[in-house]
């Protein structure tokens, strides 16, 4: 692993949750000893100090996820927080980016303000939906009420604020999204995450499907909000930078740039990701273990994989093609008749040397790099 | 009774033994088979008399012993010939040998038994305790009688609680013509009339006639490959006699071998030094090819060669037609292969390379009939760890051209253009059906459907009738068979054989994605067919074909006229809504796999076919 100089970017998972949302296949739990969120961002830092002495770039981002952040314990809380203001600020690159994760529940002015004071200067609120039914669905503790309370609060302590929605939840409405949707315009939100539901296997949503309880909402339907939620945004003055991410115009996210444009970045805590210069590596799942690991003076990394050059070439197109930046049309001279056909039928734009995907073409995005892959 | 009784002969060793009995009188030497309609215990029967014979150890012993492919022990069918030779004790205190050639059962393997009884003097007739007299019961009698053979009646299955001995003998003393005390009665499942039947066997069946000082001919009824021995030929010694040394040749094919080997058959191949006049066993020529020795064909001696080829022979010729692709194109070479190693043991199966714009480079292959593409098909899959694509199965088509040209049609992709056509004519065969008399009318719907026209109908007794058809061969070959069974609630029983070309108002019905037809969809049905299929084909493929990224229009069309249609909508989501640290990975890992899944896809003009739409135009209502 090399410092290619540049900037990094960080993330640091904080996996502590009041509860376990049906839908989420990240690491993250329901804790019950008092003691381990202060031992697990003890160990965050430590892992960090760990990593210092091979990654010296100044820190262009930070992100702090999970997980719940906001759920924190206060000793937790307290130690992280100071340890941002006092450690991490000496090794930012200036204007850096430093969001936190944000649950609207749990978002007060005691939970919230630390953190601003130590630095962070973007906050990322969960919302997913305005309407009680889909939060309901989706297992969500945050509420209408909750959701406009923690809105209000945020947009006091920082400019950049952003909102996530969750699409297309079954038995939800389109009416019921344009209604959420609009919470855009009643607040001060600069950057919104808009998702259709996935439904991962090994999640409680995953075995409902499974069995039958409930199915996702049709495809075509998935497409119909989807698009309808594009042209929303966009009405109001977002870009959609990414095909689930929209920024007014400056206030993209830089942290998830860095994943999609092979950024190098430093996962901290378990089941982080961290990738530098197409090597990519991954920390243990497992808390105690990887605290453990920590402790004795490694970085607790369970694996890594190097990409070959044809991977490096599949990321990059998988990847690219995600964002507003698209590809560069002399790469794909072998592909041209493909990218005509999609240009004609709406599904690719051309616009001076950059081929890029509508919406239309970001919804059948897999397909479509299949199609590139299988032809080069 | 005691049908375990210790003959004088000793259990023999097959491990590096010396036969005993090296040289047999003639007069002491049965050559039998066995021929029976599909389940009725044939390969059961042939386990009992292996084991009263012992010519099979205890230990050894297992069900269904001859059938020695994986494919015959799972579907309880013989594919090939299997000789074997047995010494027999007989009650009158003296020894004899037994060739007992265990037969194919299924229609598609008719000249394998024609051979077979070729090479016998006797045969058992098998029949079902419980069904009594079926079609191919019939159709191998006829054939036993046409070899001149002597015919042994058996019930077979008598322990059963349903067994109708009575009725069942009285069903054979009417197709016969024997006396009713003529007609055994066995059990091949507890053994009981097992050791009277190889009495029998002794009494009835007629020593071999052959003359041991003529010039040789050995009739050969199978042939097998042998990576170190070469071709070998499974024979009936009919006159002289042939040692290895010898210099043979193929009385029709003209080739020229020396016997590398002669031997005779256990559960394997046991060396003797020399074969003679009425004695079955093998003979390894040590060629390389499969052409070196054809089925049928007569073996005599280079310097002193007889005069005449045994007769009583007729060619397998392939009856049925698929093109068979690799999934995978780099598997080409592979198919390649595998199909002539197959052809070494089988030579009724024929291929041709072939080129389709749709599934790329395969081959055109030709067999005796569906069971017989089906083995092909799984061994090649089993066997040989092959993907394949099976095109439609046709029948050979012959068409007389405008021009006065004539042309024969083993892929329908390949017939010219109504305009140029003076006429088409296709197969048929006369198949004969056995059916309890309530589902007569059952039976004459189905035919008519399949353009059947009935030749005779005929009570065999009060209950059971025997109708018989002249049927297009293209027809019965798709899935007759199994809506045969399925509305005589599986009381029917089917025989068929092929009769002659007959004129037919054919027509090629084309399937086109997007207007490009797909070639390996193409098939030739009859006129009055083409609407009903052409929609079938539509429904079915729109099931099939994936969404991609525009929309698909199936078209079935007859020359230039659209018959059917139907759409495929365009893709219209298919995409991860979130891809960050951790999902890049596992994102990439899993576009692999796709992109794994895609190089089985087959593409016509822009549309991607997975290779289901291909075999599951198999199962289309005709």
């Amino acid at each position: 692993m090399s410092d290619v100089g540049g900037e990094l970017s960080l993330y640091l998972h904080l996996p502590f949750c009041d509860r376990r949302c049906p839908y989420c296949h990240f690491t993250c739990f329901v804790n019950r000893d008092a003691a381990l969120p202060l031992r697990y961002v003890r160990a965050l830092a430590a892992e960090f100090a760990l990593w210092r002495r091979r990654f010296s770039a100044p820190i262009a981002t930070v992100y702090l996820g999970g997980g719940t952040p906001t759920a924190l314990d206060p000793p937790a809380r307290e130690y992280l927080s100071r340890w941002l203001a006092e450690e991490l600020a000496g090794e930012l690159a200036p204007q850096a980016e430093i969001t936190l994760e944000v649950n609207p529940e749990s978002a007060w002015p005691e939970t919230l303000e630390p953190w601003v004071e130590a630095g962070v200067n973007r906050l990322s609120l969960g919302i997913q939906s305005m309407d009680e039914d889909v939060l309901a669905f989706l297992g969500r503790l945050n509420t209408p009420d909750s959701n406009r309370r923690a809105l209000a609060l945020a947009a006091r302590l920082v400019d950049d604020l952003s909102v996530d929605f969750i699409l297309a939840t079954p038995g939800s409405s389109l009416r019921s999204m344009e209604e959420s949707l609009h919470l855009v315009e009643e607040f001060a939100i600069t950057h919104v995450s808009a998702y259709l539901l996935e439904i991962h296997e090994d999640t409680r949503f995953g075995r409902d499907v499974r069995a039958h309880r409930w199915s996702p909402l049709p495809a075509d339907e998935q497409a119909r909000r989807y698009l309808r939620a594009v042209e929303l945004l966009q009405g109001w003055g977002f870009e959609a930078y990414e095909l689930s991410n929209f920024a007014r115009e400056g206030r993209s996210s830089r942290h998830n740039q860095a994943y999609w444009s092979g950024g190098s970045y430093l996962g901290l805590g378990i089941s982080a990701h961290s990738h530098d210069a197409g090597t990519r590596w991954w920390n243990l799942d497992d808390a105690e273990q990887w605290i453990e690991m920590v402790r004795s003076g490694r970085p607790g990394v369970a694996g890594r994989e190097e990409l070959s050059e044809e991977q490096k070439r599949e990321e990059e197109l998988l990847l690219r093609l995600r964002t507003r930046e698209g590809l560069d049309a002399e790469g794909q001279e072998h592909n041209r008749a493909l990218w005509e056909r999609w240009i004609e039928s709406g599904l690719a734009l051309q616009e001076g040397r950059r081929l890029r995907l509508s919406p239309a073409g970001w919804l059948v995005m897999d397909e479509i790099v299949l199609r590139l892959l299988r032809s080069s | 009774m005691d049908f375990r009784r210790v003959p004088s002969i000793p259990p023999l060793r097959w491990d590096g033994f010396l036969c005993r009995v090296v040289t047999m009188q003639q007069d002491r030497i049965r050559n039998f088979c066995i021929i029976a309609h599909i389940d009725h215990g044939k390969s059961t029967l042939a386990d009992r008399i292996l084991e009263l014979t012992h010519a099979v150890a205890a230990k050894d012993m297992r069900a269904q012993l001859l059938d020695s492919m994986d494919i015959e022990q799972e579907r309880g069918i013989t594919i090939k010939s299997h000789p074997v030779r047995m010494e027999y004790t007989a009650a009158d205190g003296e020894d004899y040998i037994f060739h007992l050639i265990d037969t194919p059962g299924h229609v598609d393997f008719h000249h394998e038994v024609s051979r077979s009884l070729a090479a016998c003097e006797g045969c058992l007739l098998v029949v079902d305790a419980v069904q009594g007299v079926q079609a191919q019961t019939i159709n191998n009698l006829y054939l036993a009688l046409e070899h001149d053979l002597a015919i042994l009646p058996v019930i077979n299955k008598i322990d059963l609680p349903a067994a109708r001995p009575d009725v069942i003998t009285q069903q054979i003393v009417d197709l016969i013509g024997c006396d009713p005390e003529e007609v055994s009665r066995v059990s091949a499942k507890t053994g009981e009339g097992v050791a009277e039947l190889l009495e029998k066997v002794v009494e009835m069946v007629p020593p071999p006639a052959g003359d041991r000082q003529a010039p040789l001919r050995a009739l050969v009824f199978d042939s097998q490959f042998d990576a170190y021995r070469g071709t070998i030929a499974y024979l009936r010694v009919v006159d002289g006699r042939v040692r290895k040394g010898d210099t043979i040749r193929m009385m029709g094919g003209g080739q020229v071998h020396e016997v590398m080997e002669t031997g005779f058959f256990r559960l394997r191949q046991i060396p003797t030094d020399r074969l003679e006049a009425g004695m079955v066993g093998y003979l390894a020529t040590g060629a390389k090819s499969v052409s070196a020795v054809q089925m049928g064909d007569t073996i005599t001696l280079d310097e002193r060669p007889a005069s005449d080829p045994v007769l009583g022979y007729v060619e397998a010729k392939p009856m049925v037609f698929s093109g068979f692709y690799p999934i995978v194109s780099d598997d080409y070479e592979e198919l390649k292969d595998s199909l002539e190693k197959l052809q070494l043991n089988d030579a009724a199966l024929t291929f041709e390379p072939e080129t389709s714009a749709a599934l790329g480079f395969g081959f055109r292959c030709g067999f005796l009939g569906l069971l017989h593409m089906e083995i092909v098909q799984e061994r090649l899959e089993r066997e040989y760890n092959l993907d394949l694509i099976a095109t439609l199965p046709n029948v050979e088509y012959r068409c007389v051209l405008k021009t006065g040209e004539e042309l024969e049609i083993e892929n329908p992709s390949i017939m010219p253009e109504p305009q140029l056509i003076e006429t088409m004519s296709e197969p048929y065969v006369r198949a004969s059906i056995i059916v309890p008399k309530e589902f007569v009318g059952a039976v004459m719907k189905i035919t008519q459907e399949r353009r059947g026209e009935q030749i005779s109908m005929e009570y065999l007794d009060a209950e059971r009738v025997e109708m018989r058809y002249a049927i297009p061969l293209g027809e019965l070959v798709v899935d007759f068979y199994d809506k045969l069974k399925s509305v005589t609630r599986g009381y029917a029983s089917l025989d068929y054989e092929f009769w002659e070309y007959r004129p037919s108002d054919l027509v090629k019905l084309d399937i086109l994605l997007n207007g490009d037809p797909v070639d390996a969809l193409s098939v030739i049905v009859h006129r009055s067919k083409a609407y009903e299929f052409g929609k079938a084909l539509c429904r079915k493929l729109k099931e099939l074909l994936p969404r991609q990224l525009f929309a698909i229009a199936i078209q079935a069309a007859v020359g230039s006229r659209v018959i059917a249609r139907s759409t495929v909508k365009a893709l219209r989501k298919n995409v991860t809504a979130k891809c960050y640290g951790g999902d890049i990975s596992r994102k990439r890992k899993l576009l692999e796999k796709q992109k794994e899944g895609k190089k089985r896809m087959k593409q016509v003009g822009s549309v991607e076919i997975p290779q289901e739409a291909f075999l599951a135009i198999l199962k289309v209502e005709r």
